[in-house]
């Protein structure tokens, strides 16, 4: 992978003089999504200052903050046996007992994987695991959690793509991990779930 | 250019890492903001045909605009770059009924 170094000289379009001009990589806070990530590597046309774009090195510091970020606030209603597959799970794996903290990590730790080459595979877990016989049940409980950017974004994807409400996917999403962490059926996975829980908390 | 040209070149600039995305358009630029990696990137264009694929002058500079619109897994995906050497440069990765 090509890395572009702070000071390196390159040419680009830029859309203020309309043509295309000398440019120099340097660091500055980058505007997305209404919101100013800072430090972030652009080529600057050298004529007008204004920024052209952003190297590939670039978009996994884009990622990266728009992970760390957790800036949607989200409820769901589940059936109260999930607050306590969830509170298994927390303690079984010496995690934590707040069910509203251990979705938070589970539910990253699954949506992380959608934009993934093996992401379809995640999809489709998620969504069957919907219709088991544990993800029924009246849903009298409720779970809120924080969100970053990139679960949020891969919540609404499955949700639009598939016409299920985020609850339901919240749902899928514990029937899913009680197979997978707390059966212990998916070893590699619940070790993933320690190693970014471990991470996160 | 001929479609498998630039697929091809396409595929090594992704693969040498030199890819650029044009700071204007990051909000409607999936691969800008790391939702696909580069290795999905080069599936995504590796699997494309040249039915899928289109192209028209950039709006200022004296280069093509790459226009792709995959089938398939990525159906709805519509994608846009255009060359300079050495780089790549993409303008958008977005689903097409992105509106904003
Ligand atoms: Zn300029």
């Amino acid at each position: 992978m090509h890395i572009y170094k702070d000071g390196e000289k390159s040419k680009g379009p830029c859309e203020t003089c309309r043509k295309l001009v000398s440019t120099t990589f340097r660091y500055a806070p980058l505007n997305y999504g209404g919101r100013v990530i800072p430090d972030v590597l652009q080529d600057f046309c050298d004529a007008c200052g204004s920024s052209v774009s952003i190297p590939q090195q670039s978009s996994f510091v884009v990622r990266e903050y728009r992970r760390a970020q957790y800036n949607h606030s989200l409820e769901f209603r589940i059936p109260p046996h999930h607050r306590d597959i969830l509170i298994a799970i927390g303690m079984t794996h010496n995690i934590s007992h707040k069910p509203n903290t251990l979705f938070r990590i589970i539910s990253e730790l699954y949506l992380s994987k959608i934009s993934l080459p093996q992401g379809q595979k995640v999809k489709k877990k998620i969504l069957s695991a919907m219709g088991d016989d544990l993800a029924k049940g009246a849903s009298k409980s409720r779970l809120s959690c924080l969100f970053p950017d990139t679960a949020y974004s891969a919540l609404r994807d499955i949700s639009e793509e598939a016409n299920v409400k985020t609850s339901s996917i919240a749902k899928g999403i514990i029937v899913t991990a009680k197979y997978d962490i707390l059966d212990n059926l998916d070893k590699e996975l619940a070790k993933e779930f320690e190693e970014l829980a471990a991470e996160r908390l | 250019m001929a479609f498998n040209e630039v697929k091809v070149k396409a595929i090594d600039c992704i693969k040498n890492g030199h890819v650029r995305h044009i700071e204007r358009d990051i909000g409607k630029n999936m691969f800008a903001v790391g939702d696909f990696t580069p290795e999905e990137m080069i599936l995504i264009i590796g699997a494309c045909r040249g039915d899928w694929y289109n192209s028209r002058k950039h709006h200022f500079l004296e280069v093509d605009v790459h226009i792709l619109k995959p089938r398939g897994k990525y159906d709805g995906l519509y994608i846009k770059f255009f060359f300079i050497e050495p780089d790549i440069l993409f303008i958008s990765v977005h689903e097409s009924d992105y509106k904003g």
